[in-house]
């Protein structure tokens, strides 16, 4: 797969499931994940002027990295970016309920849910708490800090330190990304 | 079980089949636009002129026989991208000469694809098209994101391009049928704005292609200092306003929008544009320093030592000094907040993994 010629078609067949199940298991969220999923072909497809590798592992690399960005920015900023997709005109399908049981079956979210409320309760309470702000009360960092009278580079290490914790618990599941990347 | 699996399956075919359109050769879509950065403009007045005005250009589709690439007649070239299901013609609702004399063509038709919205409705397509400059057309599909609603949609920045390198500039979108004028202005410039130009699909060349609801579309070339990277989501914004035949204004909006490809709107209020694109001239990594703090004895702000559980090094961060030049009162806040087109909070976070690594801290999944 040379530059000149990389196939999003392709990507898309060899990796739509894996990545998106990928993206479950990281986000615990189906809606969220299908949205960084999309955002990532889209991402993808937009910017393969850009690619400059020249085999098929090279293509997979390239695409598994534009989505672990998303998803880094989906924990920095709280929401999932839909940028390539809007630019293209792309929506991705409505989800119904029945594929959204798919999606969780296939991503073996049931268990992750109950290893991440495992996960959470082994954190300290002050990195709970600090994670609670940033990533359900989507706070910035700034008010983050202020809620706990810590100065913002702390608030950003102990929420880091949390989603660390919580990401090696994620990192288990029915596929890894390192056996498909 | 089955049903699961197969209602699955197909939500992937479906993605992946939209996937494959969005990626055609010659489909007039956003990111199209977006493809040629930006140029210039030097006369507004020449374009307006040589537009015919959107009335006229229906009554003379009507009442005689026009040839290829006049208004009311078939576009020079069809650009229509491959796999696109054509339900009309293709029509030419306007024509005329970028600021260097280019040809252009705002060419309409309708397709069966349901693009957006009811899938059991089709499209209209509207796309302006340059004949003499291959795969530069520009334009988007779609029908009640603009059809009837009128909803001001100004879908981009984009220009004819020479070998990558971008000519005439040009902002085009839709608007409500009823607008008789659209403006455009840089954003914070007090000056005269530019003129764009206001086509309208509607009577009997809607009819004839059978579009739901006559919309109204609007171009305008835009000048050469405009400053516009990568994919037009950058640098300057665009204001456009709409203006009924009274003066009246109807629509107000902006190209990027306001929450897309932008400094922060914190960032937006706090810093004047100069300062802005003077710090996305620097790259990210460089807007910010970071320092090795000792974890066991520094105080977080708890009153307490980060003990047992916490990271194996503290760093702490702040504005660097060049970006500290630029702007006295940045924070360490507004930078991790800034946005641009690529994603700029990706190299800072880059960064921030480099330097924790430098200092053999365990980065572990933060920094995959």
């Amino acid at each position: 797969m040379s530059s000149a010629s990389l196939d999003i078609a392709t990507l898309y067949e060899r990796h739509a499931d894996d990545l998106l199940v990928f993206l479950v298991r990281r986000t615990a969220d189906v809606e969220v994940a299908l949205d960084l999923w999309a955002e990532t072909f889209a991402q993808a497809l937009a910017g393969r002027s850009r690619y400059r590798g020249r085999s098929d592992a090279e293509a997979a690399g390239w695409l598994w990295t534009i989505a672990r960005k998303r998803l880094a920015m989906y924990f920095r900023k709280g929401r999932a970016e839909r940028r390539a997709l809007e630019r293209l005109g792309l929506e991705r399908p409505e989800l119904d309920p029945l594929i959204e049981e798919e999606i969780a079956r296939r991503a073996g979210l049931g268990e992750l849910r109950r290893e991440l409320a495992v996960a959470i309760a082994a954190l300290s309470e002050e990195t709970r708490i600090a994670v609670r702000l940033r990533v359900v009360d989507e706070l910035p960092y700034a008010d983050v800090a202020a809620r706990l009278s810590i100065s913002e580079p702390a608030a950003r290490s102990r929420v880091s330190r949390g989603l660390r914790a919580l990401g090696d618990a994620l990192d288990y599941g029915p596929t890894t990304e390192g056996a498909r990347a | 079980m089955t049903d699961r699996i197969e209602s699955y399956d197909a939500y992937i075919s479906e993605f992946g089949r939209r996937l494959a359109v969005a990626g055609k050769p010659g489909r007039p879509s956003y990111a199209r636009r977006h493809r040629y950065g930006l140029l210039a403009l030097g006369a507004v007045c020449l374009v307006a002129a040589a537009l015919s005005p959107p009335g006229q250009a229906a009554i003379s589709w009507a009442g005689e026989l026009v040839g290829i690439g006049e208004v009311g007649g078939p576009p020079t070239s069809d650009d229509r991208p491959e796999g696109v299901s054509p339900a009309s013609d293709q029509v030419v609702i306007a024509n005329g000469s970028a600021p260097d004399g280019t040809r252009y063509e705002i060419v309409v038709y309708r397709t069966d694809d349901p693009v957006a919205g009811d899938p059991e409705r089709g499209s209209t397509c509207i796309f302006v098209d340059f004949p003499a400059r291959e795969g530069t057309n520009g334009g988007a599909c779609g029908d009640n994101t603009f059809e009837g609603e009128g909803r001001m949609f100004p879908y981009g920045v984009s220009g004819p391009a020479e070998d990558g390198v971008p000519e005439n500039p040009y902002v085009s979108g839709y608007v409500k049928p009823e607008v008789a004028r659209v403006t455009v202005r840089r954003e914070g410039d007090h000056g005269p704005p530019i003129e764009a130009e206001v086509a309208r699909l509607d009577g009997q060349l809607q009819q004839r292609i059978g579009a739901d609801a006559p919309i109204g579309l609007f171009l305008a070339f835009l000048p050469r200092d405009f400053d516009v990277e990568d994919l037009g989501m950058r640098g300057e914004a665009l204001e456009i306003t709409a203006y009924d035949p009274a003066g009246a204004v109807l629509e107000r909006d902006s190209v990027p929008p306001a929450d897309q490809g932008r400094p922060a709107s914190a960032a937006s209020e706090k810093f004047t544009p100069a300062q802005q694109k003077a710090i996305d001239r620097i790259p990210p990594a460089d807007r910010i320093e970071f320092e090795v703090l000792d974890c066991s004895t520094i105080d977080l702000g708890t009153g307490q030592t980060d003990k047992g559980g916490g990271p194996t090094t503290c760093i702490s961060s702040k504005p660097s000094a060049e970006v500290k030049e630029i702007a006295p009162n940045i924070t360490t806040s507004d930078i991790f907040n800034w946005e641009g087109e690529n994603g700029e909070r990706d190299p800072l976070l880059q960064a921030e993994c480099a330097f924790l690594r430098k200092a053999g801290a365990k980065v572990g999944s933060y920094c995959d």
